[in-house]
């Protein structure tokens, strides 16, 4: 059933991707995991980073949230600062997550995080911390994270499905 | 229904300070839990002996970060724990434990209790209800006594927050399945998909044609299928009991009914003030899944989905509110003043504090003395079940005692027991028993009942003061002012009607003749129960919940700050502390007490 409605929100978002979008399909997988690469904004601190972020959907979306990872490393509050990448994005969270929210949304959403950071609502309290005291730092930081990690093309993870 | 609380570290947890204490265990966590019972031992002693942490010294963070923050934290443990088997919880932020317990409260907030059963049940007797809230609360038993006399059948909807809004959806279609004419259903089709613009340019709603399209699709369905109006219910309890279908029209709805309170907003804003105006408070309580359905809700879909065609929605609210009998308010707001016999098609539904069901009335009747009079014994009956008293199942079945046989013939239209039970008390009261005092005569009689049957209470319960007073204080005419509205608006010449067939009943020798061994005052001592399913359920269900890891020592209580205890927030099968309003009674030493100074 939600298969329908995920093609048809891939179709519109490979077609007319949001600014700073490429998004693909992994080879041999489903629908449900999308591969998608963010190019922020020049006012972005992470400019002109390329960030890997891999999109799932549950089975039963749209009535749950889809995940969103980031795949590169980034010197962020609001995404965890490891392997794992998770973001922490008010309309994903379970309890805010609307059913008629496109996929669009997310990652306009997701684009506007990289662009102005939370740091009221933290994954990483200290860089959160250093977001709003020293910004200097915390922008040094983040671009030296993004000369290590984000300029090249993003590796994904083989998908396990 | 189902009650998160959060769960206390200790039992003084309520003020502020003993937080900071409490929140001394996870850090023992570190250490300790890997090694199985000593961690959970040594976790519990240092929330009984306050230890206080290093970082207690450190400058307090406001409290609403913390907030905020803490389901992070709480995923991150999880993930640890999942990852390794092992928990290692490493200590990111020394504030950690400060967040202890609202990370305890979010898993308790965000804690979903097992549900069971489909989401659309079947038609059952509303009787169930009332043996349900046996136990209960006497205001509950009173009205889910009566209710059955008004609502033949109900239907349970799963509770799992759209429960509302999934029992108008249903009851919706179903409404439109016994109108049976496959021209209006088509008619609805045509409608709804003409809502489809609305939905998008006043409700705002990016995408919804999956959902409508579900919705839709199914009106069809039942439209081709309507000469066969058995496989149309079939297909819509089908369609109500998968899960995407279903989800998918639920949420049709919910845009529905915030499409139109957007599109009336001027109306609605004021009511939602506090929200930031009516856009906002469907964002927050409408278009979020799993969001019960609340007052404006209705209001949204009783105007946009039913008005038009007619339909009017009843909803039986069943509180503690004083009365014998549930309230009842229509949507539309304007059909709570119309004769009942000139609305259109209604939706009835059952409204419990967080719950709705549907509702199925039953066809109506003339009008006849019965409701109110079997509602009245019936109190008795059931009011001694909740009183756990000796249970004596009845070996061999209901039959083998005549207390079973008083069930049977109450369940009986038209025959009360009032007419049979008290027939050894009735020579006294007869000459009391005049017309004018029939109301009066009411509780008399089962005031009366009830001191020859034993008292059912054994502490007085206010609520029950009615049936409880002795004769002598109730003044022979004037109205008791325990009267409820709804008894009192019942008019009196069946009230007279009710009087003279008890009274006739204390000469007529061929009752008795019918039912030889009903007399009451027999079984006095050891006042006998019909064996209570619900009882045994009650008792199983209370055993099993309590269980505890199987490594743990038999006799060892685990303690409360202990991530071995279910309800704590580190435990993988975390389910939170729920109240259990019978706890006093089910206790052994309670009821023992109850029991002796009963018999």
């Amino acid at each position: 059933m939600s298969t329908k409605r995920i093609t048809k929100e891939f179709a519109e978002v490979s077609q007319t991707p949001p600014e700073g979008f490429t998004v693909s399909l992994p080879p041999n997988a489903s629908v449900h995991t999308w591969h998608i690469t963010l190019q922020p904004p020049p006012q972005s601190a992470f400019f002109p980073g390329r960030f890997g972020i891999l999109l799932t959907l549950p089975t039963d979306y749209p009535f749950k949230p889809p995940v969103v990872k980031f795949v590169t490393r980034l010197y962020h509050p609001n995404v965890t600062n490891d392997s794992l990448g998770n973001v922490c994005l008010g309309i994903l969270k379970p309890e805010n997550w609307k059913p008629s929210t496109k996929i669009v949304s997310v990652l306009e959403a997701v684009r506007n995080l990289l662009v102005e950071p939370q740091p009221d609502d933290p994954l990483e309290e200290r860089i959160a911390d250093e977001y709003r005291n020293d910004r200097p730092t915390w922008e040094q930081k983040a671009k030296a994270q993004v000369t290590k990690y984000a300029l090249e093309d993003p590796v994904f993870p083989a998908t396990a499905n | 229904m189902f009650q998160a609380q959060p769960t206390p570290y200790s039992g003084s947890s309520y003020s502020p300070f003993p937080y900071g204490i409490a929140a001394a265990a996870p850090h023992s966590l570190d250490f300790l839990f890997p090694t199985g019972g000593a961690g959970a031992g040594a976790g519990a002693s240092s929330g009984g002996f306050p230890v206080y942490p290093p970082y207690s010294s450190s400058s307090p963070q406001p409290a609403l970060q913390h907030h905020q923050q803490q389901h992070h934290q709480q995923f991150a443990l999880r993930q640890r724990l999942n990852r390794s088997g092992s928990p290692v919880i490493k200590m990111e932020d020394q504030d950690a434990g400060l967040h202890d317990m609202a990370a305890q409260q979010a898993a308790a907030e965000r804690f979903q209790p097992g549900l069971e059963g489909p989401f659309v049940g079947e038609k059952t007797p509303s009787d169930a209800i009332t043996q349900e809230y046996a136990k209960a609360d006497p205001v509950y038993v009173e009205k889910t006594i009566a209710l059955p006399q008004t609502y033949s059948h109900y239907r349970q909807i799963k509770g799992d927050g759209n429960c509302g809004w999934r029992a108008i959806a249903f009851a919706y279609y179903e409404k439109l399945i016994d109108l049976g004419d496959q021209a209006r259903i088509e008619g609805e089709v045509a409608r709804l998909m003409s809502l489809g613009s609305m939905l998008s340019n006043i409700g705002r709603y990016e995408y919804h044609e999956d959902f409508a399209e579900e919705a839709h699709g199914l009106l069809r369905d039942l439209a081709a299928n309507i000469a066969n109006p058995g496989l149309a219910r079939v297909i819509l309890l089908q369609r109500f009991n998968d899960n995407t279908v279903e989800a998918n029209i639920i949420y049709y709805f919910r845009m529905l009914a915030a499409t139109y309170l957007k599109g009336n907003a001027a109306v609605y804003d004021p009511f939602v003030a506090d929200h930031g105006g009516i856009a906002a408070y469907c964002s927050q309580a409408i278009d979020i899944v799993n969001r019960e359905i609340e007052h404006l809700g209705i209001v949204g879909l009783a105007n946009l989905l039913l008005k038009p065609i007619d339909f009017v929605l009843e909803v039986a609210y069943l509180d503690r509110s004083p009365g014998s009998q549930v309230n009842r308010y229509r949507f539309p707001e304007e059909a709570n003043e119309q004769d009942p016999a000139a609305l259109g098609p209604t939706i009835y539904l059952l409204y419990r504090p967080d719950h709705y069901d549907i509702l199925y009335r039953t066809p109506v009747q003339a009008p006849s003395a019965f409701p109110s009079n079997a509602a009245d014994v019936q109190v008795n009956r059931v009011s001694s079940l909740s009183n756990n008293l000796a249970i004596h199942a009845a070996p061999g079945g209901s039959a083998g005692f005549p207390g079973a046989n008083m069930d049977i013939l109450s369940m009986l239209p038209g025959f009360s027991m009032n007419s049979l039970g008290p027939m050894t008390t009735m020579p006294e009261i007869s000459p009391m028993t005049t017309p004018m005092a029939s109301p009066v005569d009411d509780h008399y009689v089962s005031s009366q009942q009830q001191a020859s049957w034993g008292t059912p209470f054994p502490e007085p319960v206010p609520s029950q003061v009615p049936q409880q007073q002795p004769p002598p204080s109730f003044p022979p005419v004037v109205s008791p002012a325990p009267m409820t509205p709804s008894a009192s608006m019942t008019p009196s010449p069946t009230m007279m009607n009710a009087t003279s067939i008890r009274s006739n009943s204390s000469s007529s020798s061929h009752l008795s003749g019918l039912v030889p061994n009903v007399r009451p005052a027999d079984h006095t001592p050891g006042y006998r129960i019909v064996f209570n399913p619900f009882q045994l359920e009650y008792d199983e269900s209370r055993t099993t919940t309590v269980r505890e890891p199987v490594d743990q020592a038999p006799r060892s209580t685990t303690f409360k700050n202990s991530v071995w205890n279910k309800a704590h927030y580190g435990n993988p099968d975390f389910h939170p502390e729920e109240y259990v309003p019978d706890d006093d009674h089910s206790d052994g030493r309670g009821s023992g007490r109850k029991r002796r100074k009963d018999s």
